[in-house]
């Protein structure tokens, strides 16, 4: 899969997003979120690599003596 | 005649058993070096002499008694102020915790105490766990440079002498940065075999309680009072019945994996001789060096982040919305960010770890262990930002102490920093093992057999 890194979003937007979720977020703190949220996003895109098919299902139990073990 | 200062917590509590130390001269010891250091170092969020001195005296009159508890009565030791312990606060290093108190004492304090140790204060983390610096601690060996963090105050606390070993706790890096830095052994032991409950939590899925000590020993003795299945954390696993430290195994045959990807790549010289040379000494003693090829290494970090800024935004969802000025700026920003991270970013880092997991465990059926650098650099100066490397490239100081020990919380694999050598500037140096799930004892063995001085050819 190819990795997809949208755009980063406007202060305005990251505010508004904050807004309907709860968060209250100072104007001037919101191009700085902004642009974390950006970075963090970007670096976690890039699982988007992964062969992340129905036979990888997340790990809601994890188990480090099960995850470990070679199939 | 004894001086308390230059024991191991091993050697200590063999004293303490022989009724040739008294538990009070340790506490004593302790509180002196704390007065000695504390207002340059700033370990203790909260030193608490006078219960300090009652459990000494109780603990004495219990061994006199022939009420001996085994290796941990009467030895004094500090916890990262993350564990709860009942009628006392939990500060967390946080003014968003004002008020606190805990209403009972985490899995963890009560192993302790039934052990017979003397909780001595609880010690200062990056706020809430979620930093590698603790900037409010500064490093025992040279003060103008940081503890590393969280775990900070323990480790420094251990490092001037104020406790004998202390406790931690690590999501990506906590215990073994520090330890690293301050030059001192620290152990994350598999995920699952230490309980959490009582224990502030930064990331369920990534967060692991630990012991940090002098020596490799040390650690073991403190793990296996704290080891054990609690049904009230929910990750929570029975160790092994043939879990245990053999001090007189060596590595005769064991399969070390060297790394040839990832562990060597933007690290310091110095660090990665000191690798090098830490595995010639275990090939001196029988081990066999195996170079190996560190699978998915470019997706160990991405899903680090995506479990441990989704989780820690969940774990504080309530608290940012209501008091987002109390929380430091740094700490503040990333879990307002993480409250707008998107709910497939966590699922692809869930699913990732399922891949990474896997590939690992195939690593694992070539290598007993694996060794490699625990941290790329030594400990920077208070305000560094960033380190450079040799390419030129930059990366800030948190990022470069978390790369290599967050691949084993993304796995929860067991993996112990073991100082060994210093920096041209005399700073210690750590070196990481890591092994296979629940082979715990294993990671410690190879531990031991680092710590052994070197023969002379």
């Amino acid at each position: 899969m190819t990795v997809q890194n949208p755009p980063p979003m406007s202060a305005e937007e990251t505010q508004a997003l904050a807004t309907s979720l709860g968060l209250p977020l100072a104007s001037e703190r919101a191009p700085l979120i902004a642009g974390v949220l950006h970075h963090i996003h970007t670096v976690i895109a890039r699982l988007d690599e992964l062969p992340n098919d129905e036979s990888y299902p997340p790990s809601f139990a994890f188990d480090a003596s099960q995850e470990n073990n070679p199939c | 005649m004894l001086n308390p200062l230059n024991l191991t917590l091993a050697q200590a509590s063999a004293a303490i058993a022989a009724r040739e130390l008294s538990p009070v001269e340790l506490v004593d010891v302790a509180v002196e070096r704390i007065g000695a250091r504390e207002s340059e170092i700033n370990a203790f969020v909260s030193v608490w002499e006078e219960t300090a001195r009652e459990q000494a005296l109780e603990a004495e009159r219990d061994i006199q008694h022939g009420r001996y508890r085994g290796p941990l009565h009467g030895i004094p030791i500090a916890l990262k102020d993350l564990f709860d312990v009942a009628d006392q606060p939990t500060t967390a290093s946080s003014r968003v915790r004002d008020g606190h108190r805990a209403e009972a004492n985490s899995a963890v304090t009560d192993a302790l105490l039934r052990g017979g140790a003397i909780l001595l204060g609880k010690t200062h983390l990056h706020e809430f766990a979620f930093g590698l610096t603790t900037p409010q601690t500064r490093n025992p060996l040279d003060p103008q440079r940081t503890s590393g963090g969280s775990s900070g105050g323990s480790a420094a606390a251990v490092a001037y002498g104020g406790a004998w070993a202390a406790m931690g706790t690590d999501t990506g890096g906590s215990i073994r940065v520090p330890a690293a830095l301050c030059g001192l052994v620290g152990f994350k032991p598999t995920y699952g075999l230490v309980s959490r409950h009582g224990t502030t939590p930064l990331a369920w899925s990534l967060d692991h309680a630990g012991p940090m000590a002098r020596t490799v020993e040390d650690v073991g003795l403190l793990l296996q009072a704290v080891m054990g299945f609690d049904a009230r954390d929910p990750a929570s696993r029975t160790p092994p019945a043939s879990f245990g430290t053999n001090a007189e195994s060596g590595v005769q045959g064991l399969r070390v994996g060297i790394p040839r990807n990832y562990y060597f790549d933007h690290v310091a010289e110095p660090v990665a001789a000191a690798v090098r040379r830490a595995a010639a000494h275990l090939e001196q003693q029988g081990a066999v060096l195996v170079e190996v090829d560190i699978p998915l290494a470019d997706y160990l970090i991405p899903t680090q982040w995506g479990l441990m800024v989704a989780e820690a935004a969940s774990v504080h969802a309530k608290d940012i919305r209501q008091s987002a000025s109390l929380y430091g700026d740094d700490v503040r920003t990333l879990l307002e960010a993480g409250q707008l991270l998107p709910a497939g970013d966590y699922l692809k880092a869930q699913r990732a770890r399922h891949l990474i997991a896997q590939r690992w465990g195939f690593l694992f059926a070539e290598v007993d262990v694996l060794l490699a650098p625990t941290v790329p650099q030594t400990a920077a100066r208070i305000e560094q930002e960033t380190f450079t490397w040799e390419d030129g490239s930059q990366e800030s100081v948190a990022e470069a102490y978390v790369r290599l020990c967050a691949p084993a919380n993304v796995t929860g694999l067991p993996a112990l920093t073991v100082p060994f050598g210093k920096d041209h500037q005399g700073l210690p140096i750590g070196v990481q093992i890591m092994g296979k799930a629940f082979d715990d004892a294993k990671v410690l063995q190879v531990g031991r057999a680092i710590e052994r001085p070197l023969s002379i050819a």
